[in-house]
């Protein structure tokens, strides 16, 4: 968010990284760049207090009482969410790439210590999205 | 003591890790290049996340099955459409599908 965010104020390039996660970056990530940046800030503190504060509740009820409910695939959910949130990126071929990319090279790494293997996954994502997008031109 | 030290400590490791960034006020962090690199890795996060969720909701080889259905439809239809609702309600009805049929059939 660091290119989006350099013409905000002092307090809030402090504040948002802390509200950053997954849906709030997904629905920030999704707003046009040339937004001004006191609508981009109302936009992203709107969705941090809202979204952010639901999904972080969630995921306390879900470690609360998740194991106590009757196994009926509900940890498939989490996975359905976080591709809800990139789908939208998933027509664009470079994005293709790099999902695709990653998704292989994190199964390959998934054993992978310290989370190694997520960090693994985001370079070879990142890489083939980066060749894609040169041979397109 | 310690689990709240290292609850902590990885706490303000992450924020130290996202803040940095966006309070350095690099002129390369503005670049077109840099900003694209960045979609594409937070592309590339989600997706690796995404199929470790899938690989770890997949226990056996009926919910292995029921789990790789549901991924290619809902991936079928986050390409076709930009709906994300409908990208849920695909997935776990594919799910469902699935693991009904066994469930009959067994």
């Amino acid at each position: 968010m660091a290119p989006r965010w350099h013409d905000q104020p002092r307090w809030f390039r402090m504040v948002a990284p802390a509200l950053l996660i997954e849906p709030t970056w997904a629905l920030a990530e999704a707003q046009p760049i040339d937004v001004s940046p006191g609508a981009a800030r109302g936009f992203f503190l709107g969705a941090a207090i809202t979204l952010g504060v639901a999904w972080s509740g969630m995921i306390a009820v879900g470690a609360l009482i998740g194991s106590a409910l009757p196994r009926v695939g509900l940890d498939l959910a989490a996975p359905l969410c976080l591709l809800a949130i990139v789908g939208p990126k998933l027509r664009d071929r470079p994005h293709q790439w790099a999902a695709v990319t990653a998704a292989a090279a994190a199964l390959v790494g998934q054993h992978w210590p310290a989370g190694t293997g997520i960090l693994f996954a985001i370079l070879a994502g990142s890489v083939a999205a980066q060749l894609a997008r040169r041979s397109m031109r | 003591m310690t689990t709240w030290l290292v609850i902590i400590a990885v706490g303000a490791g992450s924020y130290v890790f996202r803040a940095l960034p966006v309070l350095v006020d690099a002129r390369w962090l503005r670049s077109a290049r840099f900003e694209q690199t960045v979609g594409y890795a937070g592309t590339a996060a989600l997706a690796a996340l995404i199929a470790t969720g899938f690989r770890g909701s997949a226990t056996s080889l009926t919910t292995g099955i029921a789990v790789a259905a549901a991924a290619a439809v809902a991936v079928g239809v986050a390409v076709r459409s930009r709906s994300m609702y409908g990208i849920m309600l695909a997935g776990a009805s594919a799910y469902a599908a699935i693991m009904g049929t066994a469930w009959l059939v067994a």
